[in-house]
């Protein structure tokens, strides 16, 4: 979630009053950094994964499960024995939104050399035993994107999905005001409830996240639902759509992501162009997510559901009214696609209108950044900051970053470009941002190893996926549908071998010579864009696998890389469901199922409980992971994790 | 499974440009993409590079005009073809006349000299010279060495000609790339060498200078050597081995290679090598195929002595002489192809170490005129 300072919050009326300061030295504190970093170049490559768990307690006699609100606690005691015993322990947790949730990284950054990702699943694992180990019997750690049952019944009054119970309260002093999420569900450090207020009243009224329903046989049509005692909700609530009005129900959901350092901030832009194109593409293949507050959506990525969560924008800035106190129309939420290339060659495919902060444009130009960097981060820089704690408005520009880290970490874009910290020996950084966390250990793995081996291809073979941005935002969207991953198509660049960037000889020439213009890019599906299709797309795996050839990888990780390919072929090509068909599937043959898309207590309880059994490798899942998909060097572990 | 793994290096080159147009153009053949990719492997003879016309419907259609040419029918979309097209009257003019003349000069040349010495530069500069996109290393190779010739035959100067020199240096001259020695310290430059021939002991040596020639290097990272070929039925021991590996542990010696190591040696031929050498092996590959199936005990002993088990996914037989020769002849029609017999073959990569990023990639080939 980026930057956690302690310290006394600021209410939104405050932190407004402030925002122009903010934005004044996060500018010159990025400028301070440009200007002593910008030549940088020759880092090594270093990644890293961050993985989001949720704590949930089973109770397996009322066959129940719920959401254990005590994230805070079992952090402070996996730091206190981890990182700061020992410096070079082999985790690092981090707080996130959820009271019931943690995040888990690797305690050192992985480094460039093919072995590095036969450690990935190694230490995922001893991510889940370490925090396990802090958990009753009845408890686990699970790593599932969204919490299907979130307030399955909470119409006021219920009794929650939450341990301990809480009541939402829905007044305008709490942090969400929500009908569904108490306020006890967002964790406890002040950032997160400020954060959550402060969105709500900048916005001038709660979140709207409307999920469309999938409808059954059974749902009713139109799907309606009725909230007598809240007006807003009464207005905000679309028919045949699961209403949400928290925060919560978005950044209450787990992800998975992958940084990279680059050898230089050329570097570092180019890939971020490049893998800005694979997100929607990733995200589809990763889908996890298709159950919200107690019923079955006809999505199946949380990303648009985050989205909503977060959305601050006023209803001015939304369009809706006619700007008269805002200065900007905004098309997006602080949480959505990006809206620019950075790299020269991705330029011409800029195409979507960059609301940006002119001044700060400006400045930045003055300063010696080119147009497209600055063009950057003065979009970044039209959002006002969401927390402010007193004890830090006035900082020492030449040596924090703590206000443009404000603006920077509240931009929750699909790829974000960070610049190295002050001082410090890290390079230029890129997160890829879009995927859904898998059940276990072994798919997130998949996922974070093929990104990375993309990043190397990419480099290698100077590969060029760019197409327009705004194609790259229907992606976005389409990524998101039910079952997209096998129904949808996507648009993608035909010819991956032509890029400005490319220094490759003959590239970009072919155009002029043999053939008029056509459309750079197609629709595909996403089993030809990973798998390939003769005469249409070599296939992104088989470029993996022509690259491993030429690299020198040992057997053991070259059977991991293996496996790991295997999944994301598969998952491409149908073979192999996502995780998102799987948790469909499960509650749609589940025998209390009525098939009228509303998911119960206890059939919540079933598909957690199998989730867990899958994760801790207690039952085999073959129609989401392939059969005997486990090889043989973890046998050891097995053995100890099923105890 | 393991077929998808064979794709080759030129797997991320894609091909729309140059199939899209062909498969609307014969409809007569089914018009599947699959099947042109079967048509694909049956017919190596890749089209040169050289400028052409567009290969529009009327080029598609050529080969069907020449007749008699069954293997020709079958040529993908991707132009009008094989160099062979020049001494049928049928093919599109300009071009075959150009690869005439071309080929002409590269025939003389290849009848007078002794020695041929034949390399790719890095595969990474070739960009467009790269069309067809073969499935295994043996397509890529091939695929390789046609355009290396036809690159090379195309730009001969009318000095060379004149000169007809004992040694021919036929190479990519755009793709030929050094290593800058600022930034040596930070590649790894590896090698595997192929004996392809009956041969001279000098093979390796000659192999391991060139490739530091070529790359502009005082020494290789490691060299790993691919089995001797041997007859069919007789199981490979020391003594195949023996007199490349002596060669290799000389050039460890004299500091030309930092590790050697073999490739497909199962634990007891390892194990014989090992006890035997002065300069111990330092990694193994193994076949792909196997890397998540390994045998125990050539695992147990590659720990035990701290040898590298690495994976590779190359052929049995990278490369033999026939299809040296039947390349050489496609190229290059007209000359005495069978005379030319190819005697080792090595393939090296440059990888950036600490970022995972290949540099560069190819391949270097002697050959030499049979009698001379």
């Amino acid at each position: 979630m980026g930057l956690l300072s302690q310290g006394s919050p600021l209410s939104w009326e405050e932190t407004q009053r402030h925002a122009d300061h903010v934005r004044r030295h996060g500018i010159l504190q990025f400028l301070h950094i440009y200007h002593a970093v910008k030549d940088r170049h020759k880092d090594v490559l270093k990644w890293g994964d961050e993985v989001e768990y949720m704590l949930v307690s089973f109770d397996h006699e009322n066959k129940r499960v719920q959401l254990i609100l005590s994230g805070e606690e079992i952090l402070e005691t996996l730091q206190e024995q981890g990182e700061r015993t020992n410096p070079n322990h082999p985790t690092l947790w981090r707080p996130e939104y959820g009271s019931y949730m943690i995040e888990g990284t690797p305690g050192q950054p992985y480094g460039g050399t093919m072995s590095e990702f036969n450690t990935v699943e190694d230490n995922m694992r001893k991510r889940r035993k370490e925090a396990t180990s802090l958990l009753e019997g009845h408890q686990a750690l699970c790593t599932i994107t969204s919490f299907p049952s979130s307030s399955i019944c909470c119409r006021l009054g219920c009794p929650g999905f939450t341990l301990p119970e809480f009541k939402p309260n829905p007044v305008e002093g709490g942090a969400s005001k929500s009908l569904f999420f108490p306020d006890e569900a967002i964790n406890k450090h002040p950032r997160f409830s400020t954060l959550t207020r402060n969105i709500r009243h900048r916005r001038g009224e709660k979140v709207v996240i409307n999920v469309p329903i999938f409808k059954d046989k059974n749902t009713p049509s139109p799907f309606i639902e009725t909230f007598p005692e809240d007006d807003e909700a009464v207005k905000a609530s679309k028919p045949d759509h699961i209403y949400m009005d928290a925060m919560g129900f978005g950044m209450g959901n787990c992800c998975l992501q992958v940084t990279f350092q680059a050898c230089s901030i050329a570097e570092a832009r180019y890939l971020y162009d490049q893998l800005a194109t694979i997100c929607p593409i990733v995200m589809a293949l990763s889908a996890a997510s298709p159950f919200y507050r107690g019923h079955v959506s006809d999505i199946d990525c949380r990303w648009g559901v985050i989205s909503a969560s977060v959305d601050d924008r006023t209803r001015e800035e939304r369009g809706l009214e006619p700007l008269k106190k805002n200065k900007y129309r905004i098309s997006k939420s602080r949480y959505d696609s990006i809206d620019s290339y950075l790299s020269e060659c991705g330029e011409k495919y800029n195409d979507i209108d960059l609301t940006i902060d002119k001044e700060i444009y400006e400045q930045l130009l003055r300063e010696g950044l080119d147009h497209l960097l600055a063009q950057h981060v003065a979009h970044l820089f039209i959002r006002d900051p969401l927390t402010l704690f007193e004890e830090k408005i006035h900082l020492d520009d030449a040596n924090e970053s703590d206000h443009f880290e404000n603006i920077q970490s509240t931009n929750w874009q699909t790829m974000r470009f960070k610049p190295p910290p002050p001082n410090s020996d890290i390079g230029w950084r890129v997160e890829f941002r879009p995927m859904e966390v898998q059940l276990t250990d072994f798919e997130n793995s998949a996922y974070v190893v093929f990104v990375v081996l993309l990043t190397r291809v990419i480099l290698s073979y100077k590969l060029d996926f760019l197409i327009p941005l705004s194609k790259v935002d229907e992606n976005m969207k389409v990524a998101q549908k039910r079952d997209a991953v096998l129904q949808e198509m996507f648009y993608f660049r035909k010819d991956i071998c032509k890029g400005g960037n490319a220094v490759v000889d003959g590239c970009g020439k072919a155009q002029s010579s043999t053939e008029p213009a056509t459309e750079e890019y197609t629709l595909m599906s996403i089993n030809t864009i990973i798998n390939g299709k003769e005469g249409v797309f070599p296939g992104l795996i088989p470029i993996l696998n022509s690259y491993l050839e030429n690299m020198e990888v040992d057997v053991d990780t070259r059977c991991s890389i293996l496996n790991y390919l295997k999944l994301i072929k598969k998952r491409a090509s149908g073979e192999l469901m996502t995780v998102a068909r799987w948790m469909r599937e499960f509650i749609a043959n589940h025998p209390d199922y009525k098939q009228d898309s509303v998911i119960t207590d206890e059939m919540n309880y079933s598909l957690i409980f199998k989730c867990n059994q899958i994760a801790n490798e207690l039952c085999e899942c073959p129609e989401l992971l392939g059969p005997a998909f486990r090889k043989v060097k973890y046998s050891g572990s097995k053995t100890e994790s099923s105890n | 499974m393991v077929g998808h793994f064979t794709q080759g290096i030129c797997g991320y080159y894609a091909l729309f440009k140059e199939t899209a147009p062909s498969v609307g153009s014969q409809p007569s053949r089914g018009g599947s993409s699959r099947g042109s990719r079967s048509h694909q492997r049956v017919l190596p003879g890749s089209p040169p590079r050289r400028p052409r016309p567009p290969s529009g419907p009327s080029a598609g259609r050529a080969p069907a005009a020449r007749g008699g040419q069954p293997r020709e029918l079958g040529f993908p979309a991707s132009g009008p073809a094989s160099c062979r097209a020049a001494s049928f009257p049928a093919g599109p003019a300009p071009s075959a006349a150009a690869m005439g003349t071309d080929s002409r000069a590269a025939g003389a040349l290849l009848a007078r000299a002794r020695t041929l010495h034949l390399q790719t530069g890095n595969l990474l500069n070739w960009g467009r010279l790269r069309k067809k996109c073969p499935s295994t290393h043996s397509e890529e190779l091939r695929d390789c060495i046609q355009k290396t010739l036809n690159e090379w035959s195309s730009q001969i100067s009318p000095d060379l000609v004149r000169e007809f020199p004992d040694v021919l240096e036929c190479t990519v001259s755009h793709a030929v790339e050094k290593i800058n020695p600022d930034e040596r310290e930070e590649m790894k430059v590896s090698a595997k060498l192929f004996i392809v021939g009956s041969n001279s002991s000098s093979s390796t040596r000659n192999a391991v200078d060139m490739a530091c020639s070529v790359l502009g290097v005082a020494q290789l990272d490691s060299v790993i050597i691919a089995s001797p070929p041997i007859e069919d039925g007789v199981n490979l021991s020391l003594e195949h081995l023996q007199p490349y590996w002596e060669e290799l542990e000389n050039l460890v010696q004299s500091k030309k290679i930092v590790a050697i190591g073999t490739s497909d040696l199962d634990k007891t031929q390892l194990e014989q090598l090992y006890q035997w050498a002065q300069v111990k092996p330092n990694s193994n590959q193994v076949n792909l195929a196997s890397c998540c199936v390994m045998p125990p005990d050539l695992t147990a002993f590659a720990k035990q002595f701290d040898i590298q088990l690495l994976t590779h996914n190359d052929p049995k037989e990278l490369l033999s002489e026939a299809s040296f020769q039947e390349a050489l002849q496609e190229s290059i029609p007209g000359i005495q192809a069978h005379e030319w017999v190819p005697l080792w073959l090595l393939r090296y990569s440059v990888i950036v170490k600490s970022r995972g990023i290949i540099k560069s990639k190819g391949y270097i080939l002697q050959a030499k005129r049979r009698g001379s």
